[in-house]
């Protein structure tokens, strides 16, 4: 089984990774277990087709740990998906949500019992608490791979999740398997992510086009996968899929992963000032 | 206030501090440190073996790890032999790598940590959890019973803490009931780190009722089997508690099971007058479980009172305030329970007998059991000394009941 978590920053693409590769790898012929990790439980709404009740919500009509038909759903391709929910926006601890979220998933054995090739933890924006780095600790993961877009800010993001994930991996807790280059953005330039994988010490195993038909996908409560491949679609398949397709592949079969070494705030200028230069041409900083 | 509902961190407290070689750090605000600390030390002042990593706001908000890990390095001047971490809700809210902590400490003696949060159940449920997590320390020597006299059959007692009222003296007393042809070899959680060594070696565990898992545990893991007995309240609770273990070891208690009945009718008849008036009295009880359904059990079948009003662990929901009008009401003469009882006799003309924790306003020196044979003198003296001292007893208020 590999035990997979996604991080990044908020709006980045997290979920969107999450979902397509599960589905890619469902389809694939594997047993894949997505947790979403997130209080607006929106991570398996397109492997569902629909919002599901949280585990969260779950526990607090129960008055503890939730029968584990509540919580375990089935969606497309087979994949079990759940949901760890949370507060209301505004209210309680998110952190300690997640963390309880996880310790009902250890207590009703859901893993054993599913036994998944593919545990896939979608985790909310950054690494912002003690709660949302449960998943990065030893057992509960062990490759944790960072979205990110060419954004400075996503990049800023992705280094101090790094060094977060470092923290823990020194302790023989989850490592770093790779950065996913989400294309998205305004400025879809590859090289100054490649130089940041490179200086914290590791690689881009994907990079995802901008394709459109994954935004029309989640507009029809869909996986882009589902829909390239639903019965009488015509036309070609998005480039996206075969993205997806390969990152299920990668994920599957990839064991390495990094102790990262985060980049002081200087050396993250300058790759921001490699941005500019190369969007924009500018030179004075 | 809901006393016998307690925290799950309370009830892990009073398991781990039971062990007295070891040393705890409390990883948690001082008021999880403190309050523990007052409730087992009013009886035991010269028992104080515990520290507290004191978290405050900046370790909510910047996270308590690195106090933990100073913690545990001043610990290291001590040279403690055993070490148990407990977390209160605060280290466990801000998700501390308690364990990974401990790790890096790297400290030349055994560090155990289990999370303690207080949220996370009732006291009863914390005891037993670290009960279960403390019967996992128990191996089994590889020179099982080499040295020992394995003519006499031995037993291990679980389910008494140190600071349960008169747990040494309970202990002894058992001790005394069981030998020689028993040998009281280890009690848990009241262990050391001899008796731990030598836990496993035991040929049956007596685990009192409401323990049960613990057993099971030590069942399934080294083979142990165990029996389920009740506290031993009263001649008569004495004598079941020997007739149990001697049906599971194949040994005879009899001759001191003849002697113990004989003992306690001759204590009944030195007393006799009191305890007639006593007949039929109202009695109401409150404490933990394997405490309370064994003294109700005595009040009921041996003393002749009657219960007025029970209330234990194993359903603790019930507030106070309801608990103590209903023993009002009931016009309950006698309350069994904890200092948390105590305004059962201020406000009522009821005499509190202290047998449950936590006990903080009694003190007790030397062999004054209630458990055993030995104990139903303590046990008797207590309650009618207690009634006879009634205001409205000198007041000729106090008439005997038709029986």
């Amino acid at each position: 089984m590999k035990k997979i978590c996604i991080y990044g920053k908020g709006g980045i693409g997290k979920s969107t990774v999450t979902a397509n590769t599960a589905a890619a790898a469902a389809r694939a012929g594997s047993r894949v277990l997505v947790v979403g990790c997130d209080p607006k439980a929106d991570t398996t709404r397109v492997l569902m087709h629909r919002t599901i009740g949280t585990m969260l919500d779950a526990h607090m009509k129960s008055g503890g740990t939730p029968d584990r038909e509540d919580v375990l759903h089935q969606g497309a391709f087979g994949v079990m998906c759940m949901e760890a929910g949370g507060p209301r926006a505004g209210e309680g601890c998110a952190g300690k949500g997640i963390s309880l979220a996880l310790d009902d998933i250890r207590e009703l054995e859901i893993i054993e019992e599913t036994s998944p090739d593919l545990l896939l933890f979608d985790v909310l924006g950054d690494v912002v608490c003690g709660g949302f780095s449960t998943p990065l600790r030893a057992k509960a993961a062990d490759i944790a791979y960072i979205v990110t877009s060419s954004d400075y800010m996503s990049i800023y993001a992705a280094n101090n999740i790094a060094g977060c994930i470092k923290k823990f991996a020194l302790r023989g807790g989850c490592r770093l398997g790779g950065l996913i280059f989400n294309e998205r953005s305004a400025l879809a330039d590859s090289v100054p992510v490649e130089r940041f994988a490179k200086a914290i010490g590791t690689r881009i195993i994907g990079t995802i086009p901008m394709d459109p038909e994954i935004s029309r996908a989640e507009l029809h409560r869909m996986t882009v996968i589902e829909r390239a491949y639903a019965e009488g679609r015509q036309g070609a398949v998005p480039p996206s899929v075969r993205v997806f397709e390969d990152l299920a592949r990668f994920m599957a079969e990839n064991d390495q992963g990094c102790i990262p070494e985060p980049l002081p705030v200087e050396e993250l200028e300058a790759i921001g000032e490699e941005i500019a230069r190369r969007a924009f041409g500018d030179e004075e900083f | 206030m809901i006393p016998t509902q307690g925290c799950f961190y309370l009830g892990a407290y009073r398991a781990f501090s039971s062990f007295r070689d070891a040393f705890l750090l409390i990883h948690s605000v001082s008021g999880c440190s403190w309050g523990a600390l007052a409730f087992h030390q009013m009886g035991r002042q010269d028992d104080v073996r515990q520290a507290c990593t004191m978290i405050h706001e900046n370790e909510v908000v910047f996270g308590g790890e690195d106090k933990l890990a100073s913690g545990l390095e001043i610990l290291k001047d001590h040279r403690p032999q055993r070490v148990f971490v407990l977390n209160g809700c605060p280290a466990d809210m801000i998700k501390d790598d308690i364990q990974s902590v401990i790790d890096e400490a790297r400290c030349p003696f055994p560090v155990h940590w289990m999370d303690t949060a207080g949220y996370m159940g009732s006291a009863r449920e914390g005891f037993i959890s670290a009960m279960r997590y403390m019967a996992k320390l128990a191996e089994k020597p590889e020179d099982a019973g080499a040295g020992a006299d394995r003519a006499v059959p031995s037993v291990n007692l679980i389910g008494i803490a140190l600071d349960d009222p008169r747990s040494e003296a309970d202990t002894e007393a058992i001790r005394r009931m069981l030998e020689p042809k028993v040998r009281l070899n280890a009690c848990l959680p009241m262990l050391t780190e001899e008796s731990l060594r030598r836990f496993a070696d035991a040929d049956l565990n007596l685990v009192l009722r409401g323990f049960e898992q613990v057993g099971e545990d030590l069942r399934e893991r080294l083979g142990m089997p165990y029996i389920t007995v009740d506290y031993p309240y009263g001649a008569a609770g004495s004598a079941e508690f020997l007739r149990e273990v001697d049906r599971a070891l194949g040994t005879d208690h009899g001759a001191e099971i003849e002697e113990g009945l004989a003992r306690a009718a001759k204590a009944a008849e030195k007393a006799l007058h009191p305890l007639r008036l006593l007949y039929q009295a109202e009695a109401a009880v409150a404490g933990d479980y394997a405490r309370a359904s064994a003294m109700k059990r005595f009040l009921r079948d041996e003393a002749g009172f009657r219960i007025s009003a029970y209330r234990d662990d194993l359903d603790p929901h019930e507030d106070q305030s309801i608990w103590l009008d209903r023993v009002r009401d009931s016009g309950t003469t006698v309350v069994f329970g904890s200092s948390f009882e105590r305004c059962a006799e201020d406000e009522m003309p009821a005499k509190l007998i202290r047998f449950a924790y936590p006990v903080t306003d009694e003190i007790r020196l030397g062999y004054q059991p209630y458990a055993g044979f030995d104990g139903l003198d303590f046990l008797l003296s207590d309650i009618l000394s207690g009634v006879l001292s009634f205001p409205y007893r000198r007041e000729g208020q106090f008439q005997p009941r038709e029986f």
